[in-house]
Protein backbone atom coordinates (compact mmCIF):
# COMPACT_ATOMS: atom_id res chain seq x y z
CA UNK A 1 0.00 0.00 0.00
CA UNK A 2 2.78 2.14 0.59
CA UNK A 3 4.56 1.52 -2.41
CA UNK A 4 1.30 2.27 -3.95
CA UNK A 5 1.05 5.40 -2.68
CA UNK A 6 3.86 6.64 -3.09
CA UNK A 7 3.85 5.40 -7.39
CA UNK A 8 0.48 7.13 -7.89
CA UNK A 9 1.62 10.60 -5.98
CA UNK A 10 5.05 10.51 -8.22
CA UNK A 11 2.94 9.77 -12.09
CA UNK A 12 1.17 12.99 -10.80
CA UNK A 13 4.22 15.10 -11.50
CA UNK A 14 4.47 14.16 -15.19
CA UNK A 15 0.95 13.98 -15.73
CA UNK A 16 0.73 17.63 -14.21
CA UNK A 17 3.57 18.89 -16.15
CA UNK A 18 1.89 16.98 -19.49
CA UNK A 19 -0.99 19.33 -18.88
CA UNK A 20 1.05 22.66 -18.21
CA UNK A 21 3.27 22.01 -21.39
CA UNK A 22 0.16 21.55 -23.57
CA UNK A 23 -2.00 24.52 -22.33
CA UNK A 24 1.55 26.61 -22.34
CA UNK A 25 1.80 25.73 -26.03
CA UNK A 26 -1.96 26.38 -26.97
CA UNK A 27 -1.26 29.60 -25.02
CA UNK A 28 1.43 30.34 -27.75
CA UNK A 29 -0.30 29.31 -30.59
CA UNK A 30 -2.52 31.83 -29.77
CA UNK A 31 -2.32 34.63 -32.32
CA UNK A 32 -1.36 38.38 -31.11
CA UNK A 33 0.86 40.08 -29.19
CA UNK A 34 0.08 38.91 -25.41
CA UNK A 35 1.95 41.40 -23.50
CA UNK A 36 -0.29 43.91 -25.25
CA UNK A 37 -3.35 42.14 -24.37
CA UNK A 38 -2.49 41.09 -20.88
CA UNK A 39 -1.73 45.26 -20.18
CA UNK A 40 -5.32 46.19 -22.45
CA UNK A 41 -5.26 49.29 -24.66
CA UNK A 42 -5.08 51.88 -21.58
CA UNK A 43 -1.93 50.42 -20.27
CA UNK A 44 1.44 52.43 -20.26
CA UNK A 45 3.87 51.90 -22.01
CA UNK A 46 6.15 51.24 -18.61
CA UNK A 47 2.89 48.52 -17.11
CA UNK A 48 3.12 46.84 -20.60
CA UNK A 49 7.02 46.23 -19.61
CA UNK A 50 6.60 45.42 -16.59
CA UNK A 51 4.07 42.13 -17.88
CA UNK A 52 6.62 41.26 -20.91
CA UNK A 53 9.15 41.75 -18.26
CA UNK A 54 7.35 39.11 -15.94
CA UNK A 55 6.20 36.19 -18.44
CA UNK A 56 8.99 36.84 -20.42
CA UNK A 57 7.59 37.47 -23.52
CA UNK A 58 10.59 39.17 -25.60
CA UNK A 59 12.31 35.87 -24.49
CA UNK A 60 13.04 32.63 -26.41
CA UNK A 61 10.37 30.11 -26.32
CA UNK A 62 12.11 27.51 -23.69
CA UNK A 63 12.61 30.43 -21.10
CA UNK A 64 9.29 31.53 -21.55
CA UNK A 65 8.19 27.88 -20.63
CA UNK A 66 10.43 27.87 -17.78
CA UNK A 67 9.16 31.56 -15.96
CA UNK A 68 5.42 29.80 -16.72
CA UNK A 69 6.34 26.76 -14.71
CA UNK A 70 7.81 29.27 -12.09
CA UNK A 71 5.15 31.92 -12.15
CA UNK A 72 2.38 29.06 -11.94
CA UNK A 73 4.53 27.50 -8.79
CA UNK A 74 4.02 30.82 -7.48
CA UNK A 75 0.47 30.41 -8.33
CA UNK A 76 0.57 33.11 -10.99
CA UNK A 77 -1.34 31.80 -14.36
CA UNK A 78 -1.06 35.39 -16.12
CA UNK A 79 -3.22 38.26 -16.61
CA UNK A 80 -6.98 38.06 -18.12
CA UNK A 81 -7.05 39.09 -21.64
CA UNK A 82 -10.58 40.92 -20.90
CA UNK A 83 -10.56 42.05 -17.51
CA UNK A 84 -6.55 42.55 -17.23
CA UNK A 85 -6.99 41.15 -13.81
CA UNK A 86 -4.91 37.84 -12.60
CA UNK A 87 -6.20 34.56 -13.87
CA UNK A 88 -6.07 32.76 -10.17
CA UNK A 89 -8.23 35.48 -8.81
CA UNK A 90 -10.44 35.09 -11.30
CA UNK A 91 -10.72 31.33 -10.74
CA UNK A 92 -11.06 31.39 -6.82
CA UNK A 93 -13.51 33.84 -6.92
CA UNK A 94 -15.75 31.64 -9.66
CA UNK A 95 -14.83 27.96 -8.52
CA UNK A 96 -16.74 28.10 -5.16
CA UNK A 97 -19.94 28.31 -7.08
CA UNK A 98 -18.71 25.31 -9.59
CA UNK A 99 -17.73 23.02 -6.17
CA UNK A 100 -21.38 23.62 -5.12
CA UNK A 101 -22.73 22.63 -7.75
CA UNK A 102 -20.64 19.54 -8.60
CA UNK A 103 -21.42 18.97 -4.70
CA UNK A 104 -25.22 19.33 -5.57
CA UNK A 105 -25.40 16.82 -8.20
CA UNK A 106 -23.63 14.31 -6.70
CA UNK A 107 -26.02 14.32 -3.57
CA UNK A 108 -28.78 13.64 -6.57
CA UNK A 109 -27.22 11.63 -8.54
CA UNK A 110 -26.01 9.34 -5.35
CA UNK A 111 -29.62 9.38 -3.85
CA UNK A 112 -31.67 8.41 -7.13
CA UNK A 113 -28.72 6.18 -9.27
CA UNK A 114 -27.69 4.02 -6.30
CA UNK A 115 -31.73 3.12 -4.97
CA UNK A 116 -32.58 2.39 -8.23
CA UNK A 117 -30.20 0.24 -8.58
CA UNK A 118 -30.50 -1.39 -5.83
CA UNK A 119 -34.41 -1.58 -6.57
CA UNK A 120 -33.27 -2.88 -10.06
CA UNK A 121 -30.71 -5.59 -8.38
CA UNK A 122 -33.51 -6.71 -5.53
CA UNK A 123 -35.85 -7.55 -8.50
CA UNK A 124 -34.43 -8.38 -11.29
CA UNK A 125 -35.77 -8.92 -14.66
CA UNK A 126 -39.26 -7.63 -13.33
CA UNK A 127 -41.02 -4.42 -14.67
CA UNK A 128 -38.69 -2.42 -11.74
CA UNK A 129 -35.61 -3.65 -13.57
CA UNK A 130 -36.68 -3.08 -17.52
CA UNK A 131 -37.85 -0.18 -16.41
CA UNK A 132 -34.87 1.30 -14.47
CA UNK A 133 -32.47 0.00 -17.05
CA UNK A 134 -34.59 1.16 -19.72
CA UNK A 135 -34.61 4.83 -18.46
CA UNK A 136 -30.86 4.85 -17.43
CA UNK A 137 -29.92 3.94 -20.93
CA UNK A 138 -32.01 6.81 -22.07
CA UNK A 139 -30.38 8.57 -19.60
CA UNK A 140 -26.67 8.11 -20.28
CA UNK A 141 -27.66 9.06 -24.31
CA UNK A 142 -29.21 12.47 -23.26
CA UNK A 143 -26.81 15.40 -23.94
CA UNK A 144 -26.39 17.47 -20.42
CA UNK A 145 -26.81 20.77 -22.46
CA UNK A 146 -30.59 19.65 -24.07
CA UNK A 147 -31.71 18.13 -20.71
CA UNK A 148 -31.00 21.49 -18.95
CA UNK A 149 -33.08 23.20 -21.28
CA UNK A 150 -36.02 20.97 -21.43
CA UNK A 151 -36.09 20.69 -17.95
CA UNK A 152 -35.84 24.57 -17.92
CA UNK A 153 -38.57 24.70 -20.35
CA UNK A 154 -41.48 22.88 -18.80
CA UNK A 155 -40.47 23.27 -14.93
CA UNK A 156 -39.67 26.75 -14.93
CA UNK A 157 -41.33 28.27 -18.23
CA UNK A 158 -44.65 26.19 -18.38
CA UNK A 159 -45.40 24.70 -14.52
CA UNK A 160 -43.50 28.32 -13.25
CA UNK A 161 -42.02 26.42 -10.06
CA UNK A 162 -38.88 26.75 -10.16
CA UNK A 163 -36.98 29.83 -11.27
CA UNK A 164 -35.13 29.19 -15.00
CA UNK A 165 -31.88 30.56 -14.46
CA UNK A 166 -29.08 32.69 -12.28
CA UNK A 167 -27.90 32.22 -9.07
CA UNK A 168 -30.53 34.47 -7.48
CA UNK A 169 -29.99 35.10 -3.85
CA UNK A 170 -28.55 31.52 -3.56
CA UNK A 171 -31.24 29.41 -2.67
CA UNK A 172 -32.02 25.97 -3.33
CA UNK A 173 -34.91 26.50 -6.34
CA UNK A 174 -31.80 28.14 -7.99
CA UNK A 175 -29.74 24.93 -7.30
CA UNK A 176 -32.28 21.70 -8.45
CA UNK A 177 -32.50 21.99 -12.23
CA UNK A 178 -28.68 22.96 -12.60
CA UNK A 179 -27.87 20.01 -10.25
CA UNK A 180 -30.21 17.64 -11.83
CA UNK A 181 -28.78 18.05 -15.43
CA UNK A 182 -25.47 17.61 -14.31
CA UNK A 183 -26.13 14.84 -12.45
CA UNK A 184 -28.15 13.05 -14.81
CA UNK A 185 -25.74 10.93 -16.76
CA UNK A 186 -24.07 9.76 -13.70
CA UNK A 187 -27.57 8.77 -11.97
CA UNK A 188 -28.00 6.53 -15.09
CA UNK A 189 -23.98 5.44 -14.55
CA UNK A 190 -24.83 4.05 -10.94
CA UNK A 191 -27.99 2.84 -11.61
CA UNK A 192 -26.47 0.70 -13.86
CA UNK A 193 -23.09 -0.21 -11.74
CA UNK A 194 -24.79 -0.39 -8.44
CA UNK A 195 -27.51 -3.12 -10.13
CA UNK A 196 -24.51 -4.87 -12.02
CA UNK A 197 -22.09 -5.10 -8.78
CA UNK A 198 -25.18 -5.97 -6.18
CA UNK A 199 -26.01 -9.01 -8.86
CA UNK A 200 -22.77 -9.89 -8.63
CA UNK A 201 -22.19 -9.70 -5.42
CA UNK A 202 -25.59 -11.82 -4.44
CA UNK A 203 -24.63 -14.59 -6.24
CA UNK A 204 -21.75 -15.52 -4.13
CA UNK A 205 -21.75 -18.44 -0.91
CA UNK A 206 -21.30 -16.28 1.81
CA UNK A 207 -24.45 -15.10 1.38
CA UNK A 208 -25.73 -18.33 1.49
CA UNK A 209 -23.63 -19.00 4.46
CA UNK A 210 -24.80 -15.81 6.45
CA UNK A 211 -28.84 -16.90 5.75
CA UNK A 212 -27.77 -20.38 6.88
CA UNK A 213 -26.46 -18.94 10.23
CA UNK A 214 -29.88 -17.79 10.89
CA UNK A 215 -28.95 -13.67 9.25
CA UNK A 216 -32.51 -11.68 9.04
CA UNK A 217 -33.02 -11.20 4.87
CA UNK A 218 -32.87 -7.70 5.25
CA UNK A 219 -29.57 -8.20 7.64
CA UNK A 220 -27.75 -10.39 4.30
CA UNK A 221 -28.82 -7.63 2.05
CA UNK A 222 -27.73 -4.62 3.63
CA UNK A 223 -24.96 -5.75 6.10
CA UNK A 224 -23.39 -8.64 3.53
CA UNK A 225 -24.39 -7.54 0.10
CA UNK A 226 -24.43 -4.29 -0.01
CA UNK A 227 -21.33 -3.34 2.20
CA UNK A 228 -19.93 -5.40 -0.54
CA UNK A 229 -21.43 -4.20 -3.90
CA UNK A 230 -20.93 -0.63 -3.18
CA UNK A 231 -17.50 -0.23 -3.25
CA UNK A 232 -16.69 -0.11 -7.11
CA UNK A 233 -19.56 2.04 -6.67
CA UNK A 234 -17.60 4.51 -5.04
CA UNK A 235 -15.09 4.69 -7.45
CA UNK A 236 -17.68 5.14 -9.94
CA UNK A 237 -18.89 8.43 -8.00
CA UNK A 238 -15.46 9.28 -7.33
CA UNK A 239 -14.50 9.48 -11.01
CA UNK A 240 -18.20 11.18 -11.78
CA UNK A 241 -17.36 13.88 -9.07
CA UNK A 242 -14.42 14.49 -11.46
CA UNK A 243 -16.49 14.70 -14.62
CA UNK A 244 -18.69 17.07 -13.25
CA UNK A 245 -15.90 19.86 -13.75
CA UNK A 246 -15.90 19.41 -17.32
CA UNK A 247 -20.13 19.09 -17.22
CA UNK A 248 -20.53 22.21 -15.42
CA UNK A 249 -18.90 24.14 -18.25
CA UNK A 250 -22.22 23.10 -20.58
CA UNK A 251 -24.75 23.10 -17.26
CA UNK A 252 -23.49 26.33 -16.24
CA UNK A 253 -24.10 27.89 -19.34
CA UNK A 254 -27.19 26.51 -20.14
CA UNK A 255 -28.78 27.87 -16.76
CA UNK A 256 -26.84 31.02 -16.40
CA UNK A 257 -24.63 29.58 -13.27
CA UNK A 258 -22.05 32.15 -12.00
CA UNK A 259 -19.39 29.43 -11.22
CA UNK A 260 -15.62 29.02 -13.08
CA UNK A 261 -17.42 26.46 -16.33
CA UNK A 262 -19.31 29.59 -17.65
CA UNK A 263 -16.62 32.02 -17.19
CA UNK A 264 -14.73 29.50 -18.94
CA UNK A 265 -17.57 29.72 -21.68
CA UNK A 266 -17.09 33.32 -21.75
CA UNK A 267 -13.61 33.63 -21.81
CA UNK A 268 -13.52 31.31 -25.20
CA UNK A 269 -15.79 33.78 -26.50
CA UNK A 270 -13.75 36.49 -26.02
CA UNK A 271 -10.27 34.28 -26.72
CA UNK A 272 -9.48 35.76 -23.63
CA UNK A 273 -6.64 32.66 -23.42
CA UNK A 274 -4.69 32.88 -20.37
CA UNK A 275 -8.65 32.64 -18.76
CA UNK A 276 -8.93 29.75 -20.95
CA UNK A 277 -6.00 27.81 -20.26
CA UNK A 278 -5.98 28.48 -16.76
CA UNK A 279 -9.12 26.93 -16.15
CA UNK A 280 -8.24 24.03 -18.19
CA UNK A 281 -5.35 23.43 -16.15
CA UNK A 282 -7.02 24.19 -12.88
CA UNK A 283 -9.74 21.61 -13.83
CA UNK A 284 -7.07 19.14 -14.89
CA UNK A 285 -5.48 19.27 -11.33
CA UNK A 286 -8.35 18.75 -8.97
CA UNK A 287 -9.31 15.88 -11.69
CA UNK A 288 -6.05 14.02 -11.54
CA UNK A 289 -6.46 14.87 -7.95
CA UNK A 290 -9.90 13.22 -6.85
CA UNK A 291 -8.74 10.37 -9.31
CA UNK A 292 -5.98 9.80 -7.20
CA UNK A 293 -8.33 10.21 -4.13
CA UNK A 294 -10.20 7.65 -5.71
CA UNK A 295 -7.46 5.33 -6.05
CA UNK A 296 -6.57 5.40 -2.57
CA UNK A 297 -10.46 4.98 -0.86
CA UNK A 298 -10.36 1.75 -3.63
CA UNK A 299 -7.41 0.23 -2.14
CA UNK A 300 -8.51 1.14 1.18
CA UNK A 301 -11.78 0.18 1.20
CA UNK A 302 -11.07 -3.16 -0.70
CA UNK A 303 -8.27 -5.11 1.00
CA UNK A 304 -8.34 -7.62 -2.07
CA UNK A 305 -6.62 -5.36 -4.09
CA UNK A 306 -2.92 -5.96 -3.63
CA UNK A 307 -1.70 -2.54 -6.25
CA UNK A 308 2.12 -3.52 -4.77
CA UNK A 309 2.26 -6.55 -6.70
CA UNK B 1 -28.72 -13.76 -37.42
CA UNK B 2 -29.10 -14.25 -33.94
CA UNK B 3 -27.65 -10.42 -33.66
CA UNK B 4 -30.93 -8.99 -35.23
CA UNK B 5 -33.33 -10.99 -32.34
CA UNK B 6 -31.58 -8.55 -30.07
CA UNK B 7 -34.04 -5.66 -29.20
CA UNK B 8 -30.55 -3.31 -28.24
CA UNK B 9 -29.48 -3.88 -31.95
CA UNK B 10 -32.54 -4.25 -33.91
CA UNK B 11 -33.75 -0.95 -32.41
CA UNK B 12 -30.65 0.89 -32.33
CA UNK B 13 -29.33 -0.12 -35.87
CA UNK B 14 -32.53 0.65 -36.96
CA UNK B 15 -32.42 4.33 -36.08
CA UNK B 16 -28.65 4.60 -37.12
CA UNK B 17 -29.79 3.24 -40.72
CA UNK B 18 -32.70 5.99 -40.92
CA UNK B 19 -29.95 8.51 -39.42
CA UNK B 20 -27.29 7.25 -42.51
CA UNK B 21 -30.30 7.68 -44.92
CA UNK B 22 -31.45 11.09 -43.58
CA UNK B 23 -27.74 12.27 -43.89
CA UNK B 24 -27.42 10.97 -47.48
CA UNK B 25 -30.51 12.04 -48.73
CA UNK B 26 -30.80 15.04 -46.83
CA UNK B 27 -31.31 17.48 -50.02
CA UNK B 28 -34.28 14.84 -51.15
CA UNK B 29 -36.11 14.83 -47.53
CA UNK B 30 -36.79 18.43 -46.58
CA UNK B 31 -38.78 20.72 -49.14
CA UNK B 32 -36.55 24.09 -47.96
CA UNK B 33 -33.00 24.80 -48.00
CA UNK B 34 -31.19 24.46 -44.74
CA UNK B 35 -29.65 28.11 -45.26
CA UNK B 36 -32.82 29.65 -46.94
CA UNK B 37 -34.00 32.73 -44.97
CA UNK B 38 -37.43 33.73 -44.55
CA UNK B 39 -37.76 36.23 -42.13
CA UNK B 40 -41.58 36.91 -42.44
CA UNK B 41 -41.71 33.53 -41.03
CA UNK B 42 -39.95 33.69 -38.08
CA UNK B 43 -40.80 32.23 -34.90
CA UNK B 44 -43.24 29.87 -36.54
CA UNK B 45 -44.47 26.74 -34.78
CA UNK B 46 -44.62 22.82 -35.91
CA UNK B 47 -46.93 23.27 -38.79
CA UNK B 48 -47.89 21.05 -41.55
CA UNK B 49 -45.57 23.28 -43.52
CA UNK B 50 -42.78 23.53 -40.85
CA UNK B 51 -42.95 19.94 -39.12
CA UNK B 52 -40.67 21.49 -36.44
CA UNK B 53 -41.55 25.25 -37.06
CA UNK B 54 -38.60 28.37 -37.60
CA UNK B 55 -36.30 29.81 -36.21
CA UNK B 56 -35.45 33.58 -35.73
CA UNK B 57 -34.26 33.89 -39.42
CA UNK B 58 -37.50 31.68 -40.41
CA UNK B 59 -35.41 28.73 -41.39
CA UNK B 60 -37.31 25.74 -41.85
CA UNK B 61 -35.97 23.74 -38.58
CA UNK B 62 -36.80 20.08 -39.86
CA UNK B 63 -34.79 20.91 -42.72
CA UNK B 64 -31.93 21.82 -40.73
CA UNK B 65 -32.04 19.08 -38.50
CA UNK B 66 -31.84 16.82 -40.97
CA UNK B 67 -28.70 18.73 -42.68
CA UNK B 68 -27.53 18.73 -39.14
CA UNK B 69 -27.08 15.05 -39.29
CA UNK B 70 -24.14 15.17 -42.01
CA UNK B 71 -22.29 16.71 -39.65
CA UNK B 72 -22.98 15.11 -36.10
CA UNK B 73 -22.54 11.61 -38.00
CA UNK B 74 -19.59 13.06 -40.30
CA UNK B 75 -17.01 13.76 -37.49
CA UNK B 76 -18.60 11.09 -35.05
CA UNK B 77 -17.48 8.38 -37.75
CA UNK B 78 -14.24 10.60 -38.79
CA UNK B 79 -12.88 11.24 -35.27
CA UNK B 80 -14.03 8.11 -34.61
CA UNK B 81 -12.10 5.83 -37.15
CA UNK B 82 -8.73 7.77 -36.82
CA UNK B 83 -8.95 7.67 -33.22
CA UNK B 84 -10.01 3.26 -34.41
CA UNK B 85 -6.27 3.81 -36.81
CA UNK B 86 -4.07 5.49 -34.04
CA UNK B 87 -5.01 3.36 -31.33
CA UNK B 88 -4.44 0.01 -33.30
CA UNK B 89 -1.22 1.25 -34.43
CA UNK B 90 0.15 2.41 -31.11
CA UNK B 91 -1.36 -0.59 -29.32
CA UNK B 92 -0.10 -2.91 -31.69
CA UNK B 93 3.58 -1.64 -31.45
CA UNK B 94 3.44 -1.55 -27.99
CA UNK B 95 2.13 -4.92 -27.41
CA UNK B 96 4.11 -6.79 -29.88
CA UNK B 97 7.37 -4.74 -29.36
CA UNK B 98 7.62 -4.63 -25.95
CA UNK B 99 10.66 -3.12 -23.71
CA UNK B 100 11.48 0.61 -23.95
CA UNK B 101 9.19 1.13 -26.61
CA UNK B 102 6.13 -0.18 -24.77
CA UNK B 103 7.18 1.63 -21.64
CA UNK B 104 7.16 4.78 -23.26
CA UNK B 105 3.72 4.29 -25.37
CA UNK B 106 1.94 3.39 -22.54
CA UNK B 107 3.03 6.04 -19.98
CA UNK B 108 1.67 8.06 -23.15
CA UNK B 109 -1.77 6.93 -23.14
CA UNK B 110 -2.03 6.65 -19.24
CA UNK B 111 -1.34 10.27 -19.66
CA UNK B 112 -4.09 10.60 -22.51
CA UNK B 113 -6.25 8.64 -20.26
CA UNK B 114 -5.65 11.32 -17.42
CA UNK B 115 -7.20 14.36 -18.94
CA UNK B 116 -10.40 15.61 -18.36
CA UNK B 117 -11.82 14.53 -22.01
CA UNK B 118 -14.23 17.41 -22.44
CA UNK B 119 -11.42 20.17 -21.68
CA UNK B 120 -8.49 19.29 -23.59
CA UNK B 121 -11.23 18.75 -26.31
CA UNK B 122 -12.33 22.39 -25.76
CA UNK B 123 -8.70 23.68 -25.81
CA UNK B 124 -7.63 22.53 -28.72
CA UNK B 125 -10.74 23.21 -30.51
CA UNK B 126 -10.39 26.94 -30.00
CA UNK B 127 -7.47 27.33 -31.21
CA UNK B 128 -8.03 26.00 -34.39
CA UNK B 129 -11.47 27.95 -34.17
CA UNK B 130 -9.02 31.24 -34.11
CA UNK B 131 -7.63 30.18 -37.52
CA UNK B 132 -11.49 29.57 -38.59
CA UNK B 133 -10.72 26.04 -39.44
CA UNK B 134 -13.59 25.13 -36.66
CA UNK B 135 -14.37 21.65 -37.75
CA UNK B 136 -10.83 20.83 -38.89
CA UNK B 137 -9.95 21.84 -35.17
CA UNK B 138 -13.04 19.59 -33.73
CA UNK B 139 -11.87 16.19 -35.59
CA UNK B 140 -8.31 17.15 -34.63
CA UNK B 141 -9.33 17.50 -30.93
CA UNK B 142 -11.46 14.63 -30.61
CA UNK B 143 -9.41 12.29 -32.52
CA UNK B 144 -6.56 13.56 -30.28
CA UNK B 145 -7.83 12.30 -27.41
CA UNK B 146 -9.71 9.08 -28.02
CA UNK B 147 -7.86 6.37 -28.79
CA UNK B 148 -5.66 5.82 -25.68
CA UNK B 149 -8.42 3.04 -24.17
CA UNK B 150 -8.16 0.96 -27.80
CA UNK B 151 -4.45 1.16 -27.37
CA UNK B 152 -4.43 -0.09 -24.18
CA UNK B 153 -6.82 -3.09 -24.80
CA UNK B 154 -4.95 -4.01 -27.96
CA UNK B 155 -1.91 -4.15 -26.33
CA UNK B 156 -2.84 -6.73 -23.74
CA UNK B 157 -4.75 -8.35 -27.02
CA UNK B 158 -1.23 -8.13 -28.79
CA UNK B 159 0.47 -9.32 -25.67
CA UNK B 160 -1.64 -12.61 -25.41
CA UNK B 161 -1.80 -13.72 -28.70
CA UNK B 162 1.69 -13.15 -29.78
CA UNK B 163 2.71 -15.75 -27.41
CA UNK B 164 0.41 -18.06 -29.81
CA UNK B 165 1.89 -21.56 -31.77
CA UNK B 166 0.65 -19.72 -34.77
CA UNK B 167 2.33 -16.82 -34.41
CA UNK B 168 5.63 -18.34 -33.50
CA UNK B 169 5.14 -20.83 -36.62
CA UNK B 170 4.49 -17.84 -39.07
CA UNK B 171 7.62 -16.06 -37.58
CA UNK B 172 9.40 -19.35 -38.33
CA UNK B 173 8.39 -19.25 -42.07
CA UNK B 174 9.76 -16.06 -42.25
CA UNK B 175 7.17 -13.32 -42.37
CA UNK B 176 7.87 -10.18 -40.97
CA UNK B 177 6.25 -8.50 -38.10
CA UNK B 178 4.00 -6.38 -40.25
CA UNK B 179 2.21 -9.59 -41.48
CA UNK B 180 2.13 -11.24 -38.47
CA UNK B 181 -0.02 -8.62 -37.01
CA UNK B 182 -1.93 -7.47 -40.11
CA UNK B 183 -2.88 -11.37 -40.39
CA UNK B 184 -2.48 -12.70 -37.61
CA UNK B 185 -3.04 -10.35 -34.72
CA UNK B 186 -5.28 -7.62 -35.62
CA UNK B 187 -8.35 -10.19 -36.80
CA UNK B 188 -8.14 -11.85 -33.72
CA UNK B 189 -9.18 -9.01 -32.02
CA UNK B 190 -11.94 -7.27 -34.16
CA UNK B 191 -14.84 -7.83 -32.04
CA UNK B 192 -13.53 -5.56 -28.95
CA UNK B 193 -12.51 -2.85 -31.54
CA UNK B 194 -15.94 -2.70 -32.47
CA UNK B 195 -17.26 -2.44 -29.51
CA UNK B 196 -14.92 -0.02 -29.02
CA UNK B 197 -15.57 1.89 -32.02
CA UNK B 198 -19.18 1.97 -31.71
CA UNK B 199 -19.67 3.09 -28.04
CA UNK B 200 -17.37 5.93 -28.73
CA UNK B 201 -18.94 6.92 -31.73
CA UNK B 202 -21.67 8.03 -28.87
CA UNK B 203 -19.44 10.00 -27.04
CA UNK B 204 -17.84 11.28 -30.41
CA UNK B 205 -20.89 12.84 -31.30
CA UNK B 206 -22.08 14.27 -27.79
CA UNK B 207 -18.65 15.87 -27.42
CA UNK B 208 -18.98 17.12 -31.26
CA UNK B 209 -22.43 18.45 -30.48
CA UNK B 210 -21.32 20.19 -27.57
CA UNK B 211 -18.10 21.57 -29.03
CA UNK B 212 -21.15 23.68 -31.46
CA UNK B 213 -23.29 23.90 -28.21
CA UNK B 214 -20.50 26.55 -26.74
CA UNK B 215 -19.75 27.92 -30.04
CA UNK B 216 -16.82 26.17 -31.45
CA UNK B 217 -16.93 23.48 -34.36
CA UNK B 218 -19.42 23.87 -36.86
CA UNK B 219 -20.02 28.12 -37.86
CA UNK B 220 -23.37 29.40 -38.56
CA UNK B 221 -25.13 29.11 -40.88
CA UNK B 222 -24.23 25.35 -41.23
CA UNK B 223 -26.55 23.44 -39.17
CA UNK B 224 -25.22 21.66 -36.66
CA UNK B 225 -27.14 20.03 -34.11
CA UNK B 226 -25.23 21.80 -30.95
CA UNK B 227 -25.35 25.09 -32.80
CA UNK B 228 -28.97 25.01 -33.58
CA UNK B 229 -30.10 23.99 -29.56
CA UNK B 230 -27.29 26.93 -28.48
CA UNK B 231 -28.78 29.55 -30.76
CA UNK B 232 -32.19 28.29 -29.97
CA UNK B 233 -31.74 28.28 -26.08
CA UNK B 234 -32.05 32.27 -26.22
CA UNK B 235 -35.96 31.95 -27.24
CA UNK B 236 -36.92 28.98 -25.99
CA UNK B 237 -39.39 30.73 -23.91
CA UNK B 238 -41.14 31.96 -27.00
CA UNK B 239 -40.05 29.22 -29.73
CA UNK B 240 -38.92 26.10 -27.50
CA UNK B 241 -39.18 24.00 -30.68
CA UNK B 242 -36.20 25.51 -32.46
CA UNK B 243 -33.78 23.93 -29.80
CA UNK B 244 -35.91 21.22 -28.51
CA UNK B 245 -36.01 19.29 -31.86
CA UNK B 246 -32.21 19.40 -32.76
CA UNK B 247 -31.62 18.07 -29.26
CA UNK B 248 -33.92 15.05 -29.91
CA UNK B 249 -32.36 14.24 -33.05
CA UNK B 250 -29.00 14.17 -30.85
CA UNK B 251 -30.21 12.05 -28.31
CA UNK B 252 -32.04 9.71 -30.20
CA UNK B 253 -28.30 9.57 -32.02
CA UNK B 254 -26.23 8.71 -29.29
CA UNK B 255 -29.05 6.39 -27.68
CA UNK B 256 -29.10 4.61 -31.38
CA UNK B 257 -25.22 3.69 -30.76
CA UNK B 258 -25.18 3.24 -27.08
CA UNK B 259 -28.37 0.50 -27.70
CA UNK B 260 -25.73 -0.80 -30.44
CA UNK B 261 -22.84 -0.99 -29.18
CA UNK B 262 -24.78 -2.65 -25.52
CA UNK B 263 -26.23 -5.40 -28.02
CA UNK B 264 -23.07 -6.27 -29.62
CA UNK B 265 -21.26 -6.82 -25.92
CA UNK B 266 -24.21 -8.64 -24.88
CA UNK B 267 -24.11 -11.28 -27.90
CA UNK B 268 -20.21 -11.11 -28.29
CA UNK B 269 -20.28 -11.59 -24.40
CA UNK B 270 -17.30 -8.95 -23.71
CA UNK B 271 -17.00 -7.11 -20.60
CA UNK B 272 -17.12 -3.29 -21.46
CA UNK B 273 -18.20 -0.21 -21.02
CA UNK B 274 -18.78 3.27 -22.28
CA UNK B 275 -16.31 4.71 -19.38
CA UNK B 276 -13.91 2.93 -21.09
CA UNK B 277 -14.84 3.88 -24.78
CA UNK B 278 -13.22 7.32 -25.04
Amino acid sequence: MGTYLIKRLLWMIPVMLGVVTITFFLGRLAPGDPADAMAGQRASEEQRQLITERYGFDKPLYIQYGKYLLNLLRGDLGLSYDSHRPVTEIIMERFPYTAKLAISAMIVAVLLGVSAGLASALMPNTWVDRVAMVFSLIGISTPVFWLGLLLMYIVSMRLQWLPPSGYGNGGIQYLILPAIALGAQSIAFLARMTRASMLEVLSEDYLQTARAKGASEVRVVVKHAFANAIIPVITIIGLDFASYLSGSVLTEKVFSWPGLGRHLVIAINQRDYPVINGTVLFFCAIFIAINLIVDFLYAYFDPRIRYDQ
Amino acid sequence: MRALRHPYILFGGTIIILLVFTAIFADWISAYQPDAIDLKARYQAPSWNHWFGTDEMGRDVFCRTVYGTRISLGIGLSARTIGLLIGLLIGCISGYYGGKTDLILQRLVDMTLAFPFLLIVISIAVIFSEMEQDLLGVLIALSAVMWASLARLMRSQVMVVKERDYVTAARAFGASDLRIIVRHIIPTSYVPALIWWTMGLAQAIMAEAGLSFLGLGAQPPTPSWGGMINYGSSALRIAPWVSIFPGAALALTVLGFNLLGEGLRDILDVRWNQRNSI
